[in-house]
């Protein structure tokens, strides 16, 4: 088992790898301890989601259990039966993608998006108190059509998102404004009612908090969103069939299958093996992987992993720890209220959105009672028309708000020289 | 199409075009002078109406040919023939015709031959259903020109042939369901002029009998335009709709409230011509319309010349139109 490379786990980042490099050429030895594809991407039965949760409970033995362990340091699962079970797609890493990007590129140049579905996210929402949720107007049409805005609030609203759709760096607005907190900048210097200020900070920009995110780049999130609404449909994101990118992750795995990878699944890594440091030649210092239950040690001169198979202790993120909640229910939820008793004169097809299948559910810091004050929280709904669930029923994952830049390039690399390669697969997070 | 840019093309690809284009205009122009050459010798055979066929599909603005296809339509291949062929023949005109708009949307000859087929189907298919072809037919066409809207619904032929199929149906929908259909085309775009008035179109027809209550409805008019003017000031259609509510001004009250609505609005955005230009239109109006129960005419007037001024710095080409409607005013003014 002599590789080029070994890649340890198979998340999007370490799928994409792996398949840059074997159609590159290179021979890949991808492996994970999980017996499912995905990694900490995975989307998992309700089944498989228990036994995620069993193995990260107990006392583990191996650098990526006891990292798994630190990550996921609380978890508590329903005991109730779930009816239907194994035809819940759920995802551990909910992920909304643009239409315009790196990863939609880097899906439709390697093929990989020949292999799933894609829905388009329905609408974007914000909750407001006591207890109602306004959607989020992106565009001319939606801020004509929204009800809840005063014509002063629209005006400055289409003002603001013709500026942040444009060239806006070196725009007079933007003058000395770029490290200013992002809420700031849009009170000051678009005069936004503190309502709408929040939707375009939390629901559009994805901010995390009142004063932690800076204007220039909530501006250039926001830009790449607007530029990406109409390509696929009226709206920017696109959310994956059966779970979202645990099906690309493996998509990607299978293209680099295709191109001559190799592949184990579920056996633990017990440990990870530096070059010896013996006299001779550079090319004799290979790595080695002793795997649980197989006699074989696979060897590469080069390893890339996800950090847990590395290390037990993963680097504290800046944002400090987050909760996450996947909740499963059998009503389905309005963005808006029913529309009214209709006459007989108007067609059954002016009726406005109602039930949502698949969307994004934003709460703005202190928009709960007795909730954070400093942080957002997000929702993301998924039903029957992304295949997460069966019918009827749709899965509610609460997270806070988390904007994952994944800057993935597949590039064909013909250079034997492999770190020199062109290839980068990295993906920034801010939880 | 709107929206669609020119594709550019480098110097080679250039090269390689006017190639392709050289033989095909060879074939065209044979084929041309084949078919002008057999309608002046008046030759009404099948074999011309093949190579019709033929020539319209290269080039369907041809409107010559499609008046020579009609000729053989009605002195050779309907004579003799029963009303369901002769309903058979017009069908595949009506696809022909459809295929080719989807290419070419806008040309008058194709609307002209649809139209044309419709009104020659005949009676039938048998004496106690005399109107079964043509009902059947008729309730494709509304299905056909909201396809074309669709693709493009700025295009004024689907437009207008959208009016000539509700007014010439057997069996129209009621003009109700057309103000939903124009709500529905302004709500997804209203940079749309066409949409704005065939909307004007059918409230005139709403209100005439008595189906929608006028007042009410102008003033549920003017709700939906103002939202349309604060999300896009810079919009012509709306600003020429709201023009059409206003009318001629005879009432103050509305004059007066619109003029406070879209000074807010210049306020907003003080760079707004469209504002600048309907505050002069409709301060004129109450001037011209009811100077007796105005307080201060001077205010009003001076605020016209401001606005004018304004104008001409923001829109120079139009400078002098601004200047004569200034002379205009203080002429007026003068006079009384």
């Amino acid at each position: 088992m002599d590789f080029d490379t070994i890649v340890l786990g198979t998340g999007l980042s370490e799928s994409i790898l792996a398949a840059a490099l074997s159609k590159a050429g290179f021979k890949v030895g991808h492996f994970d301890a999980n017996p499912y594809y995905g990694g900490d991407d995975a989307s998992l039965t309700v089944d498989d989601l228990r036994d995620w949760a069993e193995s990260r409970k107990k006392n583990t033995n191996t650098v990526y259990l006891e990292a798994q362990r630190q990550r996921f340091s609380s978890i508590s699962l329903t005991s109730s039966n779930v009816p239907r079970s194994r035809t819940f797609s759920i995802s551990l890493s909910p992920t909304i993608i643009p239409s315009v990007g790196p990863l939609v590129d880097s899906l439709v140049a390697s093929g990989v998006s020949r292999y799933g579905g894609f829905k388009l996210l329905e609408s974007i929402a914000v909750f407001d108190q006591p207890s109602k949720v306004k959607p989020v107007p992106t565009s001319k049409e939606d801020v004509f059509k929204n009800k809840e805005l005063s014509l002063v609030d629209k005006r400055r609203l289409m003002r603001f998102l013709l500026f942040a759709a444009g060239e806006f760096e070196g725009s007079n607005e933007l003058a000395g404004q770029e490290t200013q907190t992002f809420l700031t900048f849009l009170r000051e210097k678009f005069s936004l009612a503190n309502k709408v200020a929040d939707a375009i900070a939390y629901a559009l920009a994805f901010c995390t908090s009142p004063s932690g995110n800076l204007t220039l780049p909530a501006l250039q999130r926001i830009r790449r969103y607007l530029r990406s609404a109409g390509r696929y449909g009226p709206s920017p994101f696109l959310v994956g069939h059966y779970g979202g990118i645990g099906e690309i992750a493996q998509g990607f795995c299978r293209a680099a299958a295709v191109n001559g990878a190799t592949y184990v699944l579920g056996r633990n890594i017990m440990s990870l093996n530096p070059p010896p440091k013996s006299l001779g030649s550079q090319a004799n210092l290979r790595w080695s992987l002793s795997l649980d239950d197989l006699d074989e040690h696979p060897s590469s001169r080069i390893v890339a992993a996800q950090p847990a198979y590395i290390s037990s202790s993963s680097p504290s993120s800046p944002g400090g720890r987050s909760a996450r909640c996947v909740a499963i229910i059998n009503t389905p939820i309005r963005f808006s209220e029913p529309p009214p008793e209709l006459n007989d004169d108007v067609s059954v097809e002016d009726i406005g959105p109602g039930e949502i299948d698949t969307g994004l559910l934003i709460f703005p810091p202190s928009s709960v009672d007795s909730g954070s004050s400093t942080a957002a929280a997000s929702c993301l709904i998924t039903g029957e028309g992304s295949m997460a669930t069966p019918s009827g029923h749709c899965m509610y994952k609460c997270f806070p708000t988390h904007y994952s830049y994944l800057d993935a390039e597949f590039v064909y690399a013909r250079d034997s020289e492999f770190l020199n390669t062109y290839v980068r697969a990295r993906r920034f997070s801010r939880t | 199409m709107h929206g669609v840019k020119r594709v550019q093309y480098s110097q080679a690809a250039l090269e390689a075009k006017k190639q392709r284009d050289h033989d095909k205009l060879k074939a065209y122009l044979a084929l041309s002078d084949d078919v002008i050459a057999r309608k002046k010798s008046h030759d009404m055979s099948n074999e011309a109406f093949e190579l019709t066929t033929r020539l319209l599909r290269m080039n369907p603005e041809f409107y010559t040919v499609w008046n020579y296809r009609r000729d053989m339509f009605i002195e050779s291949l309907f004579p003799q023939r029963s009303p369901s062929e002769v309903n058979e023949l017009l069908s595949d005109d009506l696809s022909l015709t459809f295929e080719l708009l989807k290419q070419h949307p806008k040309v008058y000859g194709i609307w002209n031959h649809r139209r044309w087929c419709l009104e020659h189907i005949p009676d039938g298919p048998s004496p106690d259903d005399v109107n079964g072809y043509r009902n059947s037919t008729w309730n494709k066409e509304l299905f056909v020109v909201e396809k074309m809207l669709d693709a493009d619904a700025r295009n004024f032929h689907a437009w207008n042939y959208r009016r000539y199929i509700l007014a010439t149906m057997p069996f129209p929908p009621p003009p109700k369901s057309e103000l939903a259909y124009t709500t529905r085309k302004i709500e997804a775009n209203f940079s749309n002029f066409s949409a704005w008035h065939q909307r004007s179109k059918v409230l005139t027809t709403l209100w005439e009998t008595g189906e929608l209550d006028r007042v009410k409805s102008i003033e549920e008019e003017f709700e939906l335009v103002r939202n349309a003017m604060y999300t896009d000031p810079d919009d012509q259609s709306v600003w020429i709709y709201h023009a059409w509510l206003i009318g001629n001004g005879n009432y103050a009250a509305r004059l007066q409230f619109e003029i406070t609505s879209i000074q807010e609005l210049l306020d907003e955005q003080p760079d707004s011509k469209w504002c600048m230009e309907s505050l002069v239109r409709y301060k004129r109006l109450l001037i011209e319309k009811h100077a007796e129960n105005l307080g201060d005419k001077k205010a009003l007037v001076d605020s016209c010349l401001e606005l004018l001024a304004k104008l001409r710095d923001i829109d120079p080409p139009r400078r002098r139109r601004y200047d004569e409607i200034a002379e205009g005013i203080r002429s007026g003014n003068e006079m009384q």
